[in-house]
Formats: structure tokens, sequence, C-alpha cells
């Protein structure tokens, strides 16, 4: 007689109400006391038989038998034998999937000298900074309309150095590609990622007229700022962004602005640092660890605990904004609630080989904007095309079943691994999974469930909403 | 609204509980298109050496058939006759009945020869 067992799942208990958290699916279940006592049991005890499961039921035979089955067919239970689903079948090493963004490196120079910066320090002369020339970056975007398929909407992300330094490449690309959207039937969306320094009148109208996504690269005020991203020459650089980034916000933007601020060594003072920011007028800013080999900066255990410690603050806070029916932009934990809450399983970490690549000034296929110039892990070239062999290789390679050492983590499905080139750095090879930061990335996902249970249980409806800022479901007017 | 014991809260749990709704069209657990089990598609009509072998969960991994699976594997365009009654031409609805073996296997009959 086939006998089932609990399906590998996390219980939360959150302000009252028990939530079912499914590895395998992340999936999250409401459930009430008695079907907690249920679960709670199953986890302990060994696979029962159907029979002996309906006996551990209360309510009538039908109200069992529909629970049981709705438990079964969730995935809740299954079968005793049932093996983690780790080795996917739906496996795209084989598939030809769409290429869907492509980030182009238009520079490799840049005008600031970050100190963590994993291009290596930019002061020092390495070699000559190279910039995409206009023939390489309109077939760039050929490669790009050649590639997706019939996909509806493709992005051009521009990328570098800083990319603003070849901002006549940029201007001529976005009119090409639009051309190129136009007579196929497609949209395309840009985007760029800027360290604020050359935010021109001229350049913030050409952001509003073709309505790029504006990320800005910047650590917050003035003290943190002109420490870490200085100009090359070791120059402030605070008070030369300031005033081309409160232009560029002065005017509500179609994709609203985001701040991007590299955290290292002084992890407390984030909370400031994002007030600053919003104050600025971004709508959202982001944090996240430096990625350096270098220990001086990297954040060590007790920054990293400092850190979790204050993205739990300011959860608390975005919770209190969201009782008022408000926004609070902080992106590490909006990003983690719509994860949640689309409940997407992942089987790689990121887009980077599967739908997204980057291209370096020269034409060369990359992983992402990170790994361009990794010529062990260039994947062909926009002229030749992709390097078929090797991208199979790398997925194979990449997937999270590979990784064995996530095989019973109960966050594998939402983190796969995490960051490649962060893997890279720290680890050895951009397919280890990142062994450095397990732990936080499971404390900070469980103090996630935790906002997501409490919203769940209160407000439902604003997590929809925070899940179409994002872009999924239908399209709405922002929250903003 | 009467309180349900289990309430899908993120949109993935929503997709299982909707093809909770759907159970009684369902086949066996496994066997859908989308059900990711581990288990090979297969048949010995195609030669899948050892793919019956190994009930444990270990490698080669997911390379055995459960007796639940390997009822409907033997049915249809399948033919393994001893074990299933044919229900391509004889008696197309032999397994009407049942509709998920693992819950409805006692329904199953005899298919009396006449």
């Amino acid at each position: 007689m086939p006998r089932y067992k609990l399906t590998d799942a996390r219980i939360f208990p959150v302000d009252g109400h028990a939530y079912l958290f499914l590895t395998e699916e992340n999936a999250i279940f409401e459930m009430d006391a008695e079907l907690e006592a249920f679960v709670r049991e199953a986890q302990a005890r060994a696979p029962l038989p159907w029979d002996g499961l309906l006996a551990r039921l209360q309510g009538d035979a039908a109200q069992k038998r529909d629970l049981l089955d709705l438990l079964l067919r969730g995935r809740i239970l299954v079968p005793e034998q049932a093996v983690s689903s780790g080795a996917a079948f739906r496996d795209a090493a084989e598939i030809d999937l769409p290429l869907q963004t492509l980030v182009l490196h238009v520079t490799e120079a840049c005008n600031l000298g970050c100190l963590y910066c994993y291009h290596g320090p930019c002061g020092q002369p390495a070699g000559p900074k190279r910039s995409m020339r206009l023939p390489v970056a309109r077939k760039a975007v050929d490669f790009l309309f050649a590639h997706c398929a019939d996909l509806p909407e493709v992005v051009v992300v521009f990328f570098g150095g800083e990319p603003f330094l070849n901002f006549g490449v940029i201007r001529d690309v976005v009119g090409y590609a639009r051309e190129k959207a136009a007579a196929k039937g497609q949209r395309v969306q840009f985007a760029v990622t800027t360290n604020g320094t050359l935010l021109t009148p001229e350049i913030i109208d050409f952001i509003h007229a073709n309505q790029l996504g504006v990320t800005v690269s910047l650590d917050g005020f003035e003290r943190i700022q002109d420490r870490y991203r200085p100009f090359p020459d070791g120059g402030p650089s605070y008070r030369v962004i300031l005033p081309g980034v409160r232009r560029l916000l002065a005017q509500p933007l179609a994709k609203p602005a985001v701040a991007r601020v590299t955290v290292c060594r002084d992890p407390s003072a984030v909370p400031q640092i994002l007030d600053h920011l919003l104050a600025l007028g971004f709508a959202e800013a982001g944090f996240a660890p430096v990625t350096s080999p270098d220990p001086e900066y990297q954040l060590d255990a007790d920054g990293m605990q400092a850190l979790l410690e204050t993205f739990r603050l300011l959860a608390e806070k975005f919770l209190e904004f969201a009782r008022r029916d408000e926004f609070f932009g902080f992106t590490n934990l909006v990003d983690l609630l719509v994860t949640l809450h689309e409940g997407e399983v992942k089987n790689y970490p990121c887009g980077a080989g599967l739908g997204l690549f980057a291209v370096a000034p020269d034409g060369r296929l990359f992983l992402c904007q990170r790994l361009t110039g990794e010529a062990s892990l260039a994947m062909g070239d926009i002229h030749r095309g992709f390097d078929r062999p090797r991208i199979a290789a790398f997925r194979k390679k990449a997937r999270l079943s590979e990784k064995t050492a996530c095989g019973t983590c109960w966050v594998r499905k939402i983190c796969a691994g995490g960051c490649y080139h962060e893997a890279l750095v720290r680890e050895g090879g951009v397919q280890q999974p990142n062994l450095h930061y397990c732990e936080w990335i499971q404390r900070w996902i469980e103090t996630g469930i935790q906002v997501y249970g409490r919203l769940a249980s209160s407000q439902p409806e604003y997590l929809d909403k925070l899940s179409l800022l994002r872009g999924h479901g239908a399209p709405v007017q922002p929250l903003l | 609204m009467e309180k349900k014991k289990l309430n899908a809260v993120n949109k993935r749990a929503r997709e299982l509980e909707k093809r909770a709704g759907q159970a009684e069209e369902a086949d066996v657990f496994g066997l859908g298109e989308d059900v990711m089990t581990g288990m090979p598609i297969g048949c010995t009509t195609i030669f899948d050496t050892g793919w019956e072998t190994n009930p444990r969960p270990e490698t080669p991994m997911g390379n055995c058939v459960s007796s639940a699976r390997d009822w409907t594997s033997c049915s249809g365009p399948c033919w393994w006759p001893a074990q299933t009654p044919d229900n391509i031409t004889n008696h197309p609805d032999f397994q009407n009945q049942c509709r998920a073996i693992e819950r409805d296997w006692r329904n199953l009959n005899f298919v009396i020869k006449k």
C-alpha cells in the first residue's frame, strides 16, 4: 500500500498565523491550528498509508478526503519514494532560449576611482580602456533582435565603466533600436547604470525623452561617498554629483530612478543612507555588500551580522509604511517580498547566460555585465554568434542540481547558489555556490517571510501592488 | 466565507491549489507533463535499460518506476498485455472509475473474457 510523507517544508508562525513554505515549490500556504498539528506530526513521523493519514484528521469523511486530496495534489504530501526534483526535467542547458536582455559595455573607461571596484583600480594605468564603437554597438542591437525570437519586449542596458562617457553611441543606439523594434513589431526598453557624474541637462533630457530606467551608483552621504567613490586623483565626488542627481530627480521619470549602494565597512549607516537617498528623490535604494577579494573592504562576520540587523530594522519600518498603504523604497525587501509573492522556482540564480548576455566593446559576449572581460567566460561574439557548446556546458554546470552543497538548503529554490561573479571572486568559480553567505541569505529570507506573513494576513492587496510594481501581472499606475 | 484549513497565500501556492481543483481529470501523480518526479518517461518499447531497477533515492536517481506509474505506463499506446487490459479497442472505459491510481486503485476490477 503506498505511503505518503510530508514534502520538504518549513513552518513559520507569524502573529498567530501558521505559514507552510514548500522548499521545492516556493509555495506558501496558511494553515489552521488543526492542520498545523497534523503537518507537524507528519514531519516527525514515518510515512503513513492513506488510511493512517485519514485517521489523523478531524471532520467528516468527505472533508477529510478532500483535504488529503488537496495536500497530495498541492504536493504537500508526496509518495514516500518521491525524491527531490533537483534534477529538473525542463533543463535550460539544451533549450534554445530567446535573448531578452543585452548589456552593452559601451566603455571600459570610468571617471571615478572607487576603491573597491571589481574592475580593478582605474586610477592607475592598467592598459588602455576601450570604448564601444558605433558599428559594434549597432551590430549588437542587430544581434539582440536576431536572437530574441518573438518576445514582445527586449531590453538594452548600457553599462561600463561609466556609460555616459560614450553618450554619442548611447544616443545613436537608442534611436537605432527603436527603429528595429518598430519594424519587427516588438517593444524595446532601455536602462543605464551610471555613477551620476555626467548628468548634464542634455543627458537628462535624453533620459526623459527615451524613458531610460536609471540606476545611480551612489554610496550615500558625502562622507562615505567621498571616501569610497572619489575621483581617480582622490578628489571628492559627492558635491560634483549632487547637482546632476537633483536635476534628474526634479521631474517625475517614466521609470522611477533607483540608487544602488555598495556597503563596505560600516553597515550601521545603512538606514541613514537610505533616508538620505529617498530624501534626494530616489524612488528606491538597494544595498549590496561589496564584492571584493580584498578583506580591507569585505564585510566580516560581525559586519554581515550588523547588516542583517539593520535590514531587519528597515523591514519594521517598511511594515509601518505598508500599514498606512504607503511605500518605503527599500529595494532589497521589495525584491524579496515580490519573489516570495510570485513563488517563482529558480534552478539558476539569475538570467545571466540564459536570457541575458553582456557585450564587450570588441563585440565578445559574456555571461553578464560583471563578468565582461573574463576571457575564460567568453560565450562567443556578436559577429560569429553564440558559442553554443560553451553556453550549454555552462548551463549544465551552473544549474542548482549540480550544487550538491545546496541540496538540503531550504532557500535553494530562491537563491540557487547566488551571484556568479561573487562566486568567482569569493569561491573560485562561477559555478560554485556562495557558501560564505548561505546563513545570511537564509536568515534574511526568514525575515522576509515574517514580513510577508504579516502583510498576507492583514493586507494581501499590498503584496499584489508590490508585484505589479515589479512588472508582474497587468500594468497599472505605479505606486509612487 | 467559511474558514478553510489550508489557504494558498502566494501565487505558486494558488497554482498548486488550482491543480488540486482539477484533480478529477488528472492522471497518476508523477505522470503529468509538468510534474517533475525525477523519473524517466519510458516504456519497454523504448529500450531504457534498467529503468525500473532502482527504488532508492540515490544515483542513478529516479531510475525506477513506481507501481502507480507502472500502471499507466503499461496502458494506452504502450503494450504490456500481462499487466493491463487492452484499453484501446476492447475495454476503453476500463480505467474510468480510477482517476488517480494511488487513491482509487481499489475500484479497478477484473476483465472477464466473454
